[in-house]
């Protein structure tokens, strides 16, 4: 209950002075606003389902219009679940990023957390997943901006430490692709001795690495690299791949033919 | 009937398996002879649970024979009945009728095989085949089961399975197959702690054997004890989600299989959990095959992990750490092995291992010839460890090493300890004679022979008498005793012809012979040694060369040089281009010019363009004689010579034809052309046009040579650095390369130490190393490094003592003597200066300086004054060094308490108007000190009276 609250205020937080409509569609995804139009429905306290178009929400409650043109208003604390208009788009959303329609999928991404961001607090596991993809696909076309702005509105809402961490590796890499140099430095340096080499994420070591190999430190990057390659083991931590060509690229540069090959091996 | 048989029924659905046999049994008994009972339809219901019934309640045998009933009496159908037989294939295995158990399952999983009590039926069947001793077709069975479409965790216990059984069996190249070649789904695998385990336990073996790329592999599947801790936990995890409650759907028979599999596993898990963690002694082996794969920085990486961990027990960080140095060593980063070595030490000092990481160091040093880093490793052992049994062995080794560094007075001292302070053994003798050469070494003959002589008597009969024989002879004849030596070496060499020393003693007897001017007995003496004396036959034979220039018999020259180019029985025969040259200067001298031609012409075809072959600057200056020959005698050099020299001196019997072209054509360019010069500038040009880079380079130094003796300097340095321009570094040969570097040097341009240590690095044997030598190590001096400065100069010392720049390099050595506060080895270097008369002029003016300087240091002032006033006595055309003359005996005058002394000094240095702006202020002002403290300098005697 009191997560709820908390959440509950940062909600109201958001919506201070936002007695708005639903966000209006941008040229260019018009059509997954279009789709995305439609029915809620609310599942509340007392196991009533409402359902409706939603006309407004504020910091009291939400605004419905059912059928019959029946006008519902909904307190925030009575809701416990929430069903959104345009399914479909989920859907679509997955298709456009299994066929690497990155823009496409951006795009409808995009619609589908507008259209959730308002109601974070009741947000079940599997209805954040546009969030997670949104701010995974940004990152892949480095739009680190966006990214950050997601995660941040994101982070209030999860409590598993292995998310959190995660969102705290999109940041860094955000900011990587920022090119603050510093705050990364330091952050890696953080990462890799909070998590070390045996950790899930070889993240710290890649940027680390990565920032060796932008000044033409060649054996200092194939030190640090080697160390992840090093204490890994048969299951894979992220990133890893990534570390494995950096030291072949360091190795390559030094002219160390016999270390290129047993990276190859 | 039907009453008894719903009572059955209910029975049976309620678990009350026993009142369900009572049941059926009652049911047989009372109905069994009714037609209705023996219908098929009837019995095909109530058969299957009555067997069923009877297994459960412990009646296997009975349960047995109904089910077989069953079976053959519906033996047509086009399938037998999935449960009875399964239910009969598990009677008879708790029957242990294990034979047709293993008939009954294999004929389920063969009609089944997509169910899962297929999958179950085949684990069974390799179950049974390894409890009949079948084990090769159990683990066949198994791994057919792996590769199948079964489920992922029942496929992965199966290939578990094979590995674990393959182990047991002693199959151990089946089970290193099954774990280093099976595409292990390890998301699925719920024991994954048994994989982990007899991964470790195949990568230790394999480790063990030998084969350390494969232990790699092996270990690289064996994650951290804490991982695989929480993996295994998550599998288990997963599975009781089938098991607990159990999953809705899973026939009994699969139930009971993940029950039993899930219990193993928990116990495995805590067996992880309680025992010990291996993950450092994993780290270890992994580390120990790195090392044995050459794999240095993984090694590195890993071992340091080790040394540091603290909560790895202390056993393992010694070990790890001690292989630590061993890797930094093997990674040459020896600076770094010493500070881990001495770090080692520090944490256990009692540990057998320290001597043995500080002894590798220092023979990795010594390997590299860098003894002073050597000898600080063995100085540290030595300190650290005087009672070790290797004491002896260290002190000798680093005497050694001073002797390598031609700093034989402390080596002395080592080699007198390893003789004395030690109980007799075989380095008691080396020390003894090691002291004894090392005297030879600095000249103390007499000593040395003292030595030689006592040990002659006392090791009579010991292997190292044959050798202190031959040293002694050595001795005799730096000594110039050429009797005696000749004298000890027909003793050496006739009762130890076999002696490895055999050929370099001939050789001895050969220059001693000559040194007594037996010049035919030396002949004879050089000829015996034969080709399979390696260098010293092709010292011998240019020895003889010598021989043959000296009593002009050149016509034997010629042959003698040619029979050398020619042999194909001299498996080291070097220097060729060298008995060219001489072959055609004694051609020359035998007024066979055209021969002589022939002979040059071919010899720079075959060599001009090859880096490694030296005399070809001599050749050059020859062929300019032959020119002018060439015009005065109108000569021509006919095809057929031509022809005849290349045959004889290139490797083949029939030259190609592109060798006779060339050569030709060499030839007419040479015949045409007016001038030499003009030749040179066309074969100069031709081979820069055709890139042959050595040539081309060997071209303009004789090009830039002839410039200079005409004074044309500026041209001189414009066709050196077109080297640079043109041609590659590692074309060029060593004398190209000195050339050029001198000429960068000189202009204060890049490039220059490239040059030098090219030099040093491709040219182990060339006398021009000494230029590289020269020049390095006046750098080296100008920034100060006065360590390396040394190092340069005293390389130039011991290998090419005799060049042309060995005035300025000696002055140099003893400047850089002082420089390191070892005055006394610069005056040694400034006196034996001094003494060599050659050296006058500069030279002698730097090396007073020197003394002067050296004496300095020692607090010897009124020594350092008397040097000083003889560069200002006899030196006065040296500008520079009179500054420092002036200005020092004028200071060490004051110091002196001779203020007068030095006032004089002073004015006449000002006096002298020098264009030294600092020097002359610092004169001037030390001398207006001297007047305000003692005005009465400046009266005059008269001034008194």
């Amino acid at each position: 209950m009191n997560r709820f609250l908390s959440r509950f205020s940062i909600l109201a937080l958001l919506l201070t002075g936002l007695a708005h409509p639903l966000p209006q569609a941008s040229a260019e995804s018009t059509n997954y606003y279009d789709l995305l139009q439609g029915d809620y429905w609310f599942l509340l306290d007392n196991g009533d389902r409402r359902r409706g178009h939603l006309l407004r929400i504020d910091d009291q409650g939400i605004e419905l219009r059912e059928d019959r043109g029946i006008t519902r208003f909904i307190a925030l604390d009575r809701i416990q679940q929430i069903h959104f208009p345009g399914a479909e788009v989920e859907e679509m959303a997955g298709e456009l990023l299994a066929a690497e329609n990155f823009p496409e999928a951006r795009s409808a991404l995009r619609a589908l957390t507008l259209q959730r961001e308002l109601f974070l607090p009741w947000l079940t596991d599997e209805q954040l997943w546009p969030f997670r993809e949104f701010v995974s696909l940004l990152l892949h076309l480095e739009e680190p901006d966006e990214a950050i702005a997601t995660v941040e509105t994101l982070r209030p809402f999860l409590d598993d430490p292995a998310e959190l961490q995660q969102l705290d590796e999109q940041i860094l890499l955000a900011q990587f692709q920022r090119g603050n140099h510093e705050y990364v430095r330091e952050e890696a340096l953080e990462h890799v001795a909070r998590n070390g080499p045996y950790a899930n994420s070889m993240l710290g070591y890649y940027l680390l690495v990565h920032q060796h190999l932008g000044q033409h430190e060649y054996e200092e990057a194939l030190w640090l690299a080697l160390q992840p390659i090093l204490f890994s083991h048969q299951i894979i931590p992220d990133w890893l791949p990534e570390i494995y060509t950096q030291a072949l690229q360091a190795a390559l540069a030094i002219e160390d033919d016999f270390q290129v090959l047993t990276l190859f091996v | 009937m039907d009453e008894v048989l719903q009572e059955a029924i209910e029975a049976f659905r309620g678990n009350d398996f026993t009142a369900a046999v009572e049941a059926f049994a009652q049911l047989e008994r009372d109905f069994g002879q009714r037609d209705e009972f023996q219908e098929p339809d009837f019995l095909r219901r109530i058969l299957p649970l009555q067997g069923f019934s009877l297994g459960q309640a412990g009646n296997h045998d009975q349960a047995r024979q109904v089910f077989k009933k069953y079976l053959k009496l519906f033996s047509d159908d086009p399938k037998p009945n999935a449960f009875v037989l399964f239910q009969y294939a598990s009677v008879l295995r708790q029957l242990d009728r294990n034979e047709a158990a293993l008939q009954a399952f294999g004929q389920y999983a063969r009609h089944y095989p997509e169910r899962l009590e297929g999958a179950l039926a085949t684990l069974q069947v390799a179950e049974l085949l390894f409890t009949l001793n079948r084990p090769d077709e159990a683990i066949s069975t198994l791994r057919r089961f792996a590769d199948s479409e079964a489920r992922p965790e029942l496929r992965e216990q199966a290939r578990l399975q094979a590995l674990h059984r393959s182990l047991q069996q002693g199959q151990t190249e089946t089970a290193l197959t099954i774990l280093t070649e099976s595409d292990w789904d390890l998301e699925n695998i719920p024991d994954l702690i048994s994989l982990a385990m007899a991964a470790l336990q195949l990568g230790e073996k394999t480790l063990q054997d030998g084969k350390s790329a494969q232990a790699l592999t092996l270990f690289l599947m064996v994650p951290p004890h804490a991982i695989l801790q929480r993996e295994q936990e998550k599998r288990l995890a997963k599975l009781r989600e089938i098991t607990d409650p159990p999953a809705a759907g899973l026939p009994p028979q699969a139930i009971r299989f993940y029950e039993t599999l899930e219990r193993q596993i928990a116990n495995q898990l805590a067996g992880l959990q309680d025992g010990e963690d291996y993950t450092g002694h994993l780290q270890l082996l992994r580390a120990q095959a790195f090392l044995r794969e050459s794999r240095y920085r993984e090694a590195w990486l890993l071992l340091e992990a080790i040394a540091l961990e603290e909560n790895f027990p202390t056993e393992l960080r010694e070990q790890g750490h001690y292989r630590w140095i061993v890797t930094a060593n093997a990674l040459e980063l020896t600076d770094e092995a010493l500070t881990i070595a001495r770090n080692f030490v520090q944490r256990y000092p009692d540990s057998e291992l320290a001597p043995q990481a500080f002894t590798l160091i220092a023979q990795t040093h010594a390997e590299a010839r860098r003894f002073e880093e050597a000898n600080e490793v063995l100085s540290d052992l030595i300190e650290l460890f005087p009672d070790h049994p290797l004491a002896q062995r260290w002190l000798f080794t680093r005497g050694y090493h001073l002797v390598m560094d031609d700093d034989f007075s402390p080596a002395r001292q080592d080699f007198r300890r390893a003789r004395d302070e030690f109980s007799q053994s075989a380095i008691t003798v080396s020390s003894a004679f090691w002291h004894a050469l090392s005297l030879f070494f600095d000249r103390r003959y007499e000593d040395a022979l003292e030595e030689f002589e006592t040990m002659a008597r006392t090791y009579r009969n010991h292997p190292i008498y044959p050798e202190i024989l031959y040293r002694r002879a050595a001795t005799h004849y730096a000594m110039e005793d050429h009797d005696q030596a000749l004298r000890l070496l027909d003793q050496f060499l006739s009762r130890f012809e076999r002696h490895p020393r055999t050929w370099e003693a001939r050789v001895l007897e050969g220059d001693v012979r000559m040194g007594l001017g037996e010049l035919n007995r030396a002949l004879a003496t050089f000829r015996s040694i034969p080709p399979a004396a390696g260098s010293e036959f092709v010292y011998a034979t240019f020895q003889i060369g010598k021989i043959l220039r000296a009593t002009e018999d050149l016509e034997e020259m010629a042959k003698h040089f040619e029979h050398y180019l020619t042999r194909t029985d001299a498996p080291h025969r070097a220097r060729i281009s060298e008995a060219l040259y001489w072959t055609g200067w004694a051609l020359l001298r035998l007024e066979k010019p055209e021969e002589a031609l022939a002979l040059y012409i071919a010899t720079i075809s075959l060599y001009g363009n090859d880096r490694e072959a030296g005399e070809i600057a001599s050749l050059l200056t020859a062929l300019e004689r032959l020119h002018r020959t060439l015009r005065q005698e109108n000569l021509t050099l006919r095809d057929q010579t031509l022809h005849t020299a290349l045959a004889k001196f290139s490797e083949e019997s029939e030259p190609p034809l592109a060798l006779v072209r060339q050569a030709r054509h060499l030839r007419d360019q040479f015949v045409r052309s007016e001038t030499f010069d003009d030749w040179l500038r066309e074969a100069r040009a031709e081979a820069r046009q055709e890139e042959n880079w050595t040539w081309f380079a060997r071209l303009s130094v004789e090009k830039a040579n002839r410039l200079a003796a005409q004074n044309r300097s500026a041209r001189r340095l414009q066709v050196l650095f077109q080297i640079s321009d043109f041609a590659p570094l590692d074309q060029l040969d060593a004398t190209a390369l000195a050339s050029l570097g001198e000429a960068l040097q000189e202009n204060g341009l890049p490039g220059a130490r490239e040059c030098f240590e090219k030099i040093l690095s491709a040219f182990p044997k060339s006398l021009d190393r000494a230029v590289a030598f020269y020049h390095l190590g006046q750098d080296a001096f100008r920034q100060e490094d006065y360590r390396q400065a040394l190092e340069y100069f005293e390389d130039f010392a011991s290998q090419t003592p005799f060049h042309p720049l060995a005035h300025q390099t000696f002055a140099a050595l003893g400047e850089t003597y002082l420089k390191l506060d070892r005055p006394q080895a610069a005056i040694a270097e400034f006196e034996e200066l001094l003494r060599d008369r050659e050296a006058r002029g500069r030279p002698h003016a730097r090396a007073l300086v020197g003394l002067g300087q050296a004496h300095e240091l020692l607090r010897q002032p009124k020594e350092a004054i008397a040097y000083y006033q003889r560069v200002y006595t006899l030196y006065r055309a040296q500008e520079n060094l009179l500054v420092p003359a002036y200005l020092r005996s004028a200071a060490l005058f004051i110091e002196l308490g001779d203020p007068k002394a030095a006032y004089r000094t002073y004015e006449e240095f000002i006096e002298l108007g020098l264009d030294y702006p600092e020097a002359l202020a610092t004169a001037r002002e030390a001398r207006t000190h001297l007047l305000e403290k003692h005005p009465e300098l400046t009266r005059k005697p008269s001034d008194s009276l």
